[in-house]
C-alpha cells in the first residue's frame, strides 16, 4: 500500500508535454539544431580571427577559387565570401528576429485590447486593420523606411558621440533600425487578427468569468489570464512569420533599400550573385544555400511547434 | 535528349524571326521618357528621336564625324562663321504629307527656348544670338538669331564664330517639330501634349513611330515620305529598354536581340569567349568621374579634394574593376576631335601619390583621417557604379583612413539630388552631345545647368568666353584647354576614366554597322540579314 503511494506520479505540465511531442518530431529537432548552429556560426564564429574582414577588398584576387584561406572563394572585389555570408547572416537573422519581436508586441497588445473590450472599439480597431491590409505592404514599407531614415542617421551620430564606440562597428546595425521599425510596424496585422479571435474565445470561458466576479482589474485579467493562454498560438505564428520577414528584408535589399554597401545581407549577396551567375556561379550558390536551408528549418520548426503546442490542430 | 534538341532547333529564336522580316532588335538601356525632342534628355531617348526626326544635317554612315545634308540640301556662312544660311530641300515633307518649311524649325527653337516651356536641354541652343536671354525671359523672341527668310531658307545668327556648327546640329535639340501637329494637339507650350503618341505621331525622319508598350518595347517602321526613303536598308527597328547589362547579355545569348547596349565588365571575358566575332569594344566620347560638392565642408578645401583624388588607384580600378573597358585618366575631356590636355604634374608612382594624399589630408587638419566627417557617396543603382563605389570606398579607407557611406539611388532621385546639390560626392558620367571638346569643357561654366558642383572661377569663365568668340580653330582649342586646366587645378571633380563601349552585335544578322564615338550611327544604314 505504501508502494502504491510511491508510484503515484506527478502529472506532466502542458509545456513538458509539448516539449515531449516536439522532441519526437525528428524534422523539427533537426531544424532546431541546425538553427542553433547557424546562429552560432553567424554571431560567434566571426569573433575569431580565422574569419577575414568581410569588407577588405583585394583587387589581385577577384572571384578567386575556393582555397584554404578563402573556403568559399572571393567575390567580385576580392572579398572573402565566407565572411560575407556569415556577416550577411547576422543581418538577415537580426532583421528576422527584431522585426518579428516588434510586430509581436504591437500585434499582441492591439489584438488583446480589441478582443477584450469588444463592441464599437473592436469594430473600429478591426476596420483600421482592414484598411491597412488593403494597402500594398512593400510600398508602405518603402515609404516608411525612407521617412525615418534621416532621424535614424541622427540617432546613429548621437550614439557614436555619446558612447565613443567605433562608428564602423555601430553603423551597420543601427542603419537597420528603419528597416526593423518599418517591417515590424506593418507586419503585425495578421497577428492582431489571430490574437483578437483567440481573445474573444477565451473571454467567454468560465475562468475569466470567475476572475471577473472575484473583482480582478482588467489589466490583471488581460495579462495574467488571457495572455498566457494565447502563448501557444503566438509562438507558432512567430516561427512562421520570421521567414516571411527575412524574405521581405531581402526584397528590400534587392531594390536597394535594405543594408547599405559595403555591408551585405543574404538578400544582397543573392542579388549580386544572380547577376553574375554565368561567370561565377559560386557567388550565387553559397548564400542561396544558406538562406534556403535557414528558411526551410524555420518552417519545419514552426510546423513542429504547432503540432506540439496545439495538438488540436495536428493534421493526423 | 536528341528529341529535345531537335525540338529546340525547330523553334526559331526571335532574333531569327525578326531578321527574316528585316526588323532590327536593339537593346536601348532605359525606358524612353519622351519622343518629344524638347522634353527628352537621356541617351536612350536621343537614339529613338534620331530615327524619328531629321535635322538640317545628318551623320554620315561612312565616316565618323562627317556631316551630310539632311533636311537642308546646302548651306553657306559668312566670313566670321557667325551667320549661317540653310537652304531646305523643297521636297522635304512630314509623314502626313504636309510640306516641311523653315517655319517648322523656327517654331521648334522657340518652343525649346520658351521660358514658359522650361525645356531641360534649352542650353544646347545657347550658341544662337540672344537665345540665353530669351530663355531667361530677358528679351523678346524677335531678338533671337533665328529667321525664316522664306519657306525654304533658314538663317541662324550665332553669338560668335562657330565653325563647328554642323556638328552641333546633329543633336536632337536642333531638330524640327511638326508645328501644325503640335498646335493641333494643344499648342506650343503644352508640356503634356500627346502629339508624340504613336497614333498621332508626325515626323520627318527615316522612320515613324509604330507601337510603344511600356517597359516592353518601342517599335518604328519606315516612313514612306522620308526624303531618302529608298536608301533605308531595313524594315523597322524595335528598341528594348533593358537597364541591367547582365539581363541584356543573357537575352542576346538567348536569341532575343541583334545589338546590345552594354556588356558589364565582369561579363567581358565571358562575352569574348562565348560570343567570338560578335563582341565589340569601341572608343566612346565619354568620361566617368566623381562630382564633389564644393559648397560643403570639408570638400570646400582644395587639399581635401586633392587628397581624395590622389588616393584613388586608377590603374587598379580600370584594370580590375572595369576590366579594361576604358582608359584611366586624370584629365576630363576624352581625347578626340584634335584636342588633348596635359594632366597636372603629380607624382607618378601610386605609393608616392598616396604619400602625398596623406600629407595633404594632414595639412587640412585630418591627420590619418581623424575627425574627418562621414561623407556620402551617391551612385545610381547600376551595378557597375555600385561596384566601383565600393572599390573607391575601400581605397579611401585604406589610404586616408576616412570612411564614406554609399547611397544608391534610383535614377530620377539621383538626378534631382544632383541638380539640387543635395549630395557630398556623386558618381557621374558625361557623354558628349557633339564631337567637340566644348561639350565637356562648357560644363564647368559658373552656374551652368550641368555643373552641379557649386564650383566656378572667373579664369575658367573668361577662357570659355574667349573660346566662344574666336573663329580660329587652333586658338579656340587653346582657350578651351586653358579653361580645362584651370578646372583640373581646382578639382571640383575627380576624373576616373574615359569609358569604352562594350556590346554585342550579331555578325550573322547585322551588316553595315560601324562604331561611332558618340554612339550615333544612323540605324537606317544597318542591314538586317536572315
Amino acid at each position: 500500500m505504501n508502494m502504491a503511494a510511491q508510484s503515484y506520479t506527478q502529472g506532466n505540465s502542458l509545456w513538458k508535454d509539448a516539449w515531449l511531442r516536439l522532441s519526437r518530431n525528428r524534422a523539427a529537432m533537426a531544424s532546431l539544431s541546425f538553427l542553433i548552429l547557424m546562429v552560432m556560426a553567424c554571431f560567434v564564429l566571426p569573433l575569431f580571427p580565422c574569419i577575414a574582414n568581410p569588407n577588405a577588398t583585394d583587387l589581385n584576387n577577384i572571384a578567386g577559387p575556393c582555397c584554404w584561406e578563402h573556403p568559399f572563394g572571393t567575390d567580385q572585389l576580392g572579398r572573402d565570401l565566407l565572411a560575407r555570408v556569415l556577416y550577411g547572416g547576422r543581418i538577415s537573422l537580426l532583421v528576422g528576429l527584431v522585426a518579428t519581436v516588434v510586430a509581436l508586441i504591437i500585434g499582441l497588445v492591439y489584438g488583446l485590447i480589441s478582443g477584450y473590450v469588444g463592441g464599437r472599439t473592436d469594430a473600429l480597431m478591426m476596420r483600421t486593420v482592414d484598411v491597412l491590409f488593403a494597402l500594398p505592404f512593400i510600398v508602405l514599407v518603402i515609404v516608411f523606411s525612407l521617412s525615418i531614415e534621416e532621424p535614424s542617421r541622427q540617432l546613429t551620430a548621437s550614439i557614436v558621440e555619446l558612447t565613443g564606440w567605433r562608428r564602423e562597428a555601430v553603423a551597420p546595425i543601427l542603419g537597420l533600425v528603419p528597416l526593423f521599425i518599418a517591417i515590424g510596424a506593418l507586419g503585425w496585422l495578421t497577428l492582431a487578427r489571430i490574437v483578437r479571435t483567440q481573445t474573444l474565445e477565451i473571454k467567454s470561458q468560465e475562468y475569466i468569468m470567475a476572475a471577473q466576479s472575484l473583482g480582478l482589474g482588467h489589466m490583471n485579467i488581460l495579462f495574467r489570464h488571457i495572455a498566457p493562454n494565447l502563448l501557444g498560438t503566438v509562438v507558432v505564428y512567430t516561427t512562421l512569420a520570421v521567414p516571411g520577414i527575412m524574405l521581405t528584408e531581402s526584397t528590400l535589399s534587392f531594390i536597394g533599400l535594405g543594408v547599405k554597401a559595403p555591408n551585405s545581407s543574404w538578400g544582397t549577396l543573392i542579388k549580386e550573385g544572380a547577376d553574375r551567375m554565368e561567370v561565377t556561379p559560386e557567388l550565387l550558390i553559397f548564400p542561396a544555400v544558406f538562406f534556403c536551408l535557414t528558411l526551410l528549418a524555420l518552417n519545419f520548426l514552426g510546423d513542429g511547434l504547432r503540432d506540439a503546442i496545439d495538438p488540436k490542430s495536428a493534421k493526423d | 535528349m536528341s528529341s529535345l534538341l531537335t525540338c529546340c532547333g525547330e523553334r526559331k529564336s526571335s532574333a531569327q524571326r525578326f531578321a527574316e522580316d528585316g526588323i532590327l532588335l536593339i537593346g536601348n538601356n532605359s525606358e524612353p521618357q519622351s519622343q518629344d525632342p524638347h522634353k527628352a534628355t537621356s541617351v536612350a531617348d536621343g537614339k529613338i528621336i534620331a530615327a524619328l526626326l531629321e535635322g538640317l544635317v545628318r551623320p554620315s554612315a561612312q565616316k565618323d564625324g562627317d556631316v551630310l545634308p539632311g533636311t537642308a540640301e546646302r548651306w553657306e556662312h559668312n566670313e566670321r562663321a557667325d551667320v549661317w544660311t540653310f537652304h531646305l530641300n523643297p521636297a522635304a515633307q512630314w509623314s502626313d504629307g504636309t510640306p516641311l518649311t523653315a517655319q517648322d524649325f523656327v517654331y521648334a527653337y522657340k518652343r525649346l527656348l520658351h521660358p514658359q516651356f522650361a525645356g531641360r536641354y534649352a542650353e544646347m541652343l545657347y550658341p544662337l544670338l540672344h537665345a540665353e536671354d530669351f530663355n531667361k525671359g530677358l528679351c523678346p523672341w524677335d531678338d533671337v538669331g533665328v529667321k525664316a527668310l522664306d519657306n525654304h531658307t533658314l538663317q541662324l545668327t550665332l553669338i560668335g564664330p562657330t565653325p563647328h556648327l554642323p556638328r552641333l546640329l546633329l543633336h536632337f535639340t536642333w531638330f524640327p517639330v511638326p508645328a501644325h501637329k503640335v498646335e493641333e494637339m494643344g499648342g506650343m507650350l503644352d508640356r503634356r501634349s500627346l502629339w508624340t503618341r504613336p497614333e498621332c505621331w508626325v515626323g520627318n525622319g527615316a522612320y515613324v513611330l509604330d507601337t510603344h508598350r511600356f517597359n516592353d518595347y518601342l517599335s518604328v517602321r519606315p516612313n514612306p515620305l522620308y526624303l531618302r526613303a529608298a536608301d533605308v536598308r531595313n524594315k523597322g527597328v524595335r528598341f528594348l529598354p533593358i537597364v541591367n547589362g547582365y539581363t541584356e547579355t543573357r537575352m542576346y545569348k538567348g536569341g532575343k536581340l541583334h545589338i546590345t547596349n552594354n556588356v558589364p565588365p565582369e561579363m567581358l571575358a565571358h562575352a569574348r569567349t562565348e560570343c567570338t566575332g560578335d563582341y565589340c569594344q569601341d572608343p566612346y566620347y565619354c568620361t566617368i568621374f566623381y562630382r564633389l560638392n564644393t559648397t560643403r565642408a570639408p570638400l570646400n578645401d582644395l587639399r581635401v579634394r586633392r587628397a581624395l583624388h590622389l588616393a584613388i588607384n586608377r590603374q587598379a580600378l580600370v584594370g580590375k574593376v572595369v576590366r579594361g573597358a576604358g582608359k584611366p585618366t586624370s584629365t576630363f575631356t576624352p581625347p578626340g576631335a584634335g584636342y588633348s590636355v596635359t594632366p597636372p604634374t603629380e607624382p607618378t608612382t601610386q605609393s608616392e601619390r598616396e604619400e602625398l594624399a596623406r600629407q595633404l589630408l594632414a595639412e587640412a587638419g585630418y591627420e590619418g583621417g581623424k575627425g574627418f566627417p562621414v561623407l556620402e557617396l551617391m551612385t545610381t543603382s547600376r551595378d557597375v557604379q555600385r561596384v566601383m563605389a565600393e572599390t573607391i570606398q575601400a581605397m579611401w579607407e585604406e589610404v586616408l583612413g576616412i570612411h564614406v557611406d554609399i547611397r544608391s539611388c534610383e535614377w530620377t532621385a539621383y538626378k534631382a539630388a544632383q541638380q539640387n546639390m543635395e549630395y557630398d560626392i556623386s558618381s557621374s558620367s558625361w557623354s558628349g552631345d557633339y564631337l567637340d571638346p566644348a561639350t565637356f569643357v562648357e560644363l564647368w561654366r559658373t552656374g551652368g545647368g550641368n555643373n552641379c558642383t557649386g564650383w566656378g572661377s572667373a579664369e575658367c569663365d573668361n577662357a570659355l568666353a574667349a573660346a566662344r568668340s574666336t573663329g580660329n580653330a587652333d586658338e579656340r582649342r587653346a582657350h578651351l584647354r586653358r579653361a580645362e586646366e584651370t578646372m583640373l587645378r581646382e578639382m571640383p571633380v575627380l576624373p576616373l576614366y574615359h569609358s569604352e563601349r562594350t556590346y554585342l552585335r550579331s555578325s550573322r544578322h547585322i551588316s553595315g554597322w560601324q562604331p561611332r564615338l558618340l554612339d550615333n550611327f544612323p540605324l537606317d544604314a544597318v542591314e538586317v540579314k536572315p
